[in-house]
């Protein structure tokens, strides 16, 4: 059929897309393999679970089948629903494209590009469920005594998953198309991009997430994908499940698919050969000099504005700030759903924000100049002015924010005048300490080599690392400082220790500011010396 | 197929209000080698793409081996394509990535392996043919990359700056490469700055500046033009057709 893609072809570019892939992973560091193994092992525990649920919910669909009710479409519609939106979120990020595009397309028709990222994106999107989804199937057709539902069971979720999937993979191709098609797109990337990933975290913190999901999965349940369930439980005795409704679905399938793969290839080749938007980049030299050159020194000056313009040109290497964000989700949570802000909430998020503030521009000093280090180095810059012009770089930002949502969330807390007070001297101190101490420890384990963050940007972000070690060595200092401001900490330990709440509020800041203050000055003499002892052999 | 291995009508390629290739009128035999020079950006790599399928022309025609540049699976067949920044998966050896690339080419296995074992002996990559390609230089990846252009003796083969980042050995064996693919039927579209590549091979040059062609010859030919008896360097005329020394960086 014109348009399909040649099967050996799709399939020696699936291959090779998964060995080059398998390839990638092996060479990662050791800490990188560990995070990965963990993964595999939360699978296998997953699986196992599931596959017992399945078992127990066999058993029990055969005695009352009436009870299951709706969830018998409910499973697949959900499943649907799940793998078409991963599928066109990965299509669009990763999947739909292939390294070293041009030399494919000049060796093979794009067709069968197309036809083996298929395969390979296949494994990659929907194999991590799909495979654990066909051994539950095995536990449920043993606790329904009927050894048949095995096989109809894992038709029924390959099917499934092959047929959404397919369909996934055009939708994300289409979107990533039109995205690049569009010049506002193109210009305002990034403003857009952090009000997706803002727009995820407000659902996601107000539980909103199932309410906006709801309407396509109930769609879902009441369309022919409920009929999956049809097949699956076909050689179920007690099930009225309907021969004809699993034909039919399995018939839906083949054509759904054989469409799907012609659009996935129509709109890849779209995407592929017309030309992207190219929005005019206005290059304002807004590295000029200014008054900062008098406050900080021209040199010192100067490092810190090329750290903000490289953020502002490439923001996506700032990404892994915002992955601790998660941990202001419980506080977050809890204050909207009590309408008010909980106690917990100001030191949070002002110990997350001076984190962050570390964390900007001073995690990996040597590491995040790149090929332009010797010349860093050879320049004249000392290593105090380099380490003071990152640390001004990330403080300078940091500094305001911290201390403005210190103030605003501690005034409108619960929080004793005593406890908001220190609050904010600690928000006014510790982001500044706080990219000292991230400078010590990111000389002391630096990275070099870029990181994928998609498939086609790579970016030198921190090393795991110093990731971990910021981070511990930041709690045990300024935890102290900003957590002894919780009404539930200063009472406790006030009941404790026989003082006033006010005095461990005061005490805890001084003792965390003095850890931090020392922590940061054994730190920042570390990070002098590894910028001036630098040598390219390490 | 006709006699010209490359055509090309009024071709033309435009983003927005920028003009990046303008009629251009290309006629390349069969079996020559063609030197294609420019400037820094005058548009020789929007050509390359163009006539390799890989972009769309805005405007006017073109045939690469007898085939319409706008039938891709046509053209794909008969080309191979050495880009600027050779398209190697770092994580496959050289012999993988050859012997894949053979697969989706749809080499007989048998003759495959004995081309591919022929040219990594000629291009002295033999001994580190199983290395990963992450470990190997500028150079032996550009090795790599004209071996997988060539790999399906193209009747077209169009190398983008194919001796770059090599050792005065290995730009050697590039050359007699080039020289020796043209000897047969071959027809090579050369892109290249460095001037005397192109004046050694060449058959035909011709001077893209600012989006144009502006001026075509053989090297000979174009190097005697001038004032009779003024004998001329092929840079001399570049610089000349293109504004001068300081008229482009």
């Amino acid at each position: 059929m014109p348009g399909i893609p040649d099967a050996g072809h799709a399939a020696s570019i699936a291959y090779n897309e998964l060995r080059v892939g398998w390839r990638k992973v092996r060479g990662k560091s050791a800490a990188q393999m560990v995070a990965y193994g963990f993964i595999t092992l939360m699978m296998v525990v997953f699986t196992a679970a599931a596959t017992w649920l399945a078992h127990l919910a066999g058993g029990e669909f055969v005695d009352d089948p009436g009870a299951a009710g709706e969830l018998v479409g409910l499973v697949p519609a959900a499943i649907g629903v799940f793998t078409v939106v991963m599928t066109a979120y990965l299509t669009g990020l990763q999947l739909g494209d292939i390294d070293v595009r041009d030399g494919y397309l000049t060796t093979v028709p794009a067709r069968d590009v197309v036809g083996g990222l298929l395969a390979a994106g296949y494994l990659r999107a929907a194999g991590f469920f799909a495979g654990p989804l066909v051994v539950a199937g095995a536990g449920f057709a043993a606790g329904a005594g009927a050894p048949l539902a095995f096989l109809s069971s894992a038709l029924a979720v390959v099917a499934l998953t092959t047929t959404t999937y397919l369909v996934g993979f055009p939708v994300g191709a289409a979107i990533a198309y039109a995205l690049g098609q569009s010049e506002f797109v193109d210009r305002y990337k990034t403003a857009l991009g952090t009000a997706a990933f803002l727009a995820y975290l407000a659902l996601l913190f107000t539980d909103n997430l199932y309410e906006v999901a709801q309407p396509a999965v109930e769609a879902a349940q009441a369309s022919p994908l409920a009929w999956y369930a049809d097949l699956a439980l076909l050689p179920v005795p007690s099930a009225d499940a309907s021969a004809l409704r699993a034909v039919g679905v399995l018939a839906a399938s083949l054509v759904v698919g054989v469409a799907a793969v012609l659009a996935s290839v129509r709109v890849s080749e779209r995407r592929w050969y017309d030309d992207a938007a190219h929005a005019e980049v206005r290059a304002t030299d807004s590295a000029a000099s200014g008054r900062l050159d008098a406050v900080l020194g021209r040199r010192t000056a100067w490092v810190a504005r090329k750290s903000w313009l490289r953020a502002r040109r490439a923001p996506i290497k700032l990404v892994y700030v915002t992955y601790p964000v998660f941990v202001l989700f419980a506080p977050i949570q809890g204050s909207v759903e009590a309408g008010r802000v909980t106690a917990t909430l100001p030191a949070t998020v002002t110990l997350y924000a001076a984190w962050a503030t570390g964390a900007l521009f001073t995690l990996n000093p040597l590491g995040d100049e790149g090929a332009v280090l010797p010349v860093t180095v050879t320049s004249g810059v000392s290593g105090r002015q380099f380490v003071g012009g990152l640390v001004a770089a990330s403080a300078l930002v940091g500094t305001p924010v911290t201390l403005a949502i210190a103030a605003a969330l501690g005034i409108l807390g619960p929080l004793s005048p005593v406890a908001v007070a220190c609050l904010v001297v600690a928000a006014a101190v510790l982001p500044g300490l706080a990219a000292v101490v991230a400078a010590g420890v990111g000389t002391s384990f630096p990275k070099y080599e870029a990181t994928s963050i998609t498939r086609s940007r790579e970016a030198v972000v921190p090393s795991l690392w110093a990731f971990g070690v910021y981070t511990i060595v930041f709690l045990l200092s300024a935890g102290v400082a900003t957590v002894a401001q919780t009404p539930a900490v200063a009472v406790g330990l006030s009941g404790l220790l026989d003082v006033s709440p006010a005095a461990i509020n005061v005490g805890g800041l001084a003792v965390g500011l003095a850890v931090a203050g020392v922590v940061a000055a054994v730190a920042g003499r570390n990070a002098t010396q590894a910028f001036d002892d630098y040598t390219a052999d390490g | 197929m006709t006699d010209r291995a490359i055509e090309t009508r009024n071709l033309a390629k435009r983003y927005g209000d920028t003009t990046a290739v303008e009629r251009l009128n290309l006629a390349i035999p069969e079996g020559s080698v063609y030197g294609f020079l420019g400037p820094n950006g005058a548009g020789k790599t929007t050509t390359m793409r163009m006539l390799t399928t890989l972009t769309k022309p805005s405007d006017g025609t073109g045939t690469v081996a007898g085939a319409d540049i706008t039938n891709r699976d046509a053209v794909v067949s008969n080309i191979g394509y050495l880009p600027e920044e050779p398209p190697l998966h770092a994580e496959l050896t050289a012999r993988e990535q050859l012997r894949y690339v053979a697969g989706l080419r749809d080499l007989p296995e048998a003759r495959a392996e004995e081309r591919i074992n022929d040219l990594l002996e000629r291009f002295a990559l033999a001994d580190d043919a199983d290395r990963r390609i992450s470990a190997y230089s500028k150079g032996m990846k550009q090795k790599t990359g004209i071996i997988q252009a060539m790999l399906h003796d193209p009747d077209v083969l169009f190398l983008d700056e194919p001796t770059s980042g090599l050792d005065p050995r290995a730009a050697r064996t590039v050359r007699d490469t080039i020289a020796d693919l043209a000897d047969g039927d071959a027809t090579v579209f050369l892109s290249t700055h460095i001037l005397p590549v192109v004046d050694e091979l060449a058959d035909t040059v011709g001077v893209l500046y600012d989006g144009s062609l502006v001026t075509e010859g053989s090297p000979d030919g174009l190097k005697q033009r001038a004032e009779a008896g003024d004998e001329r360097t092929l840079e001399d005329v570049f610089l000349e057709v293109t504004g001068g020394i300081g008229g482009e960086a």
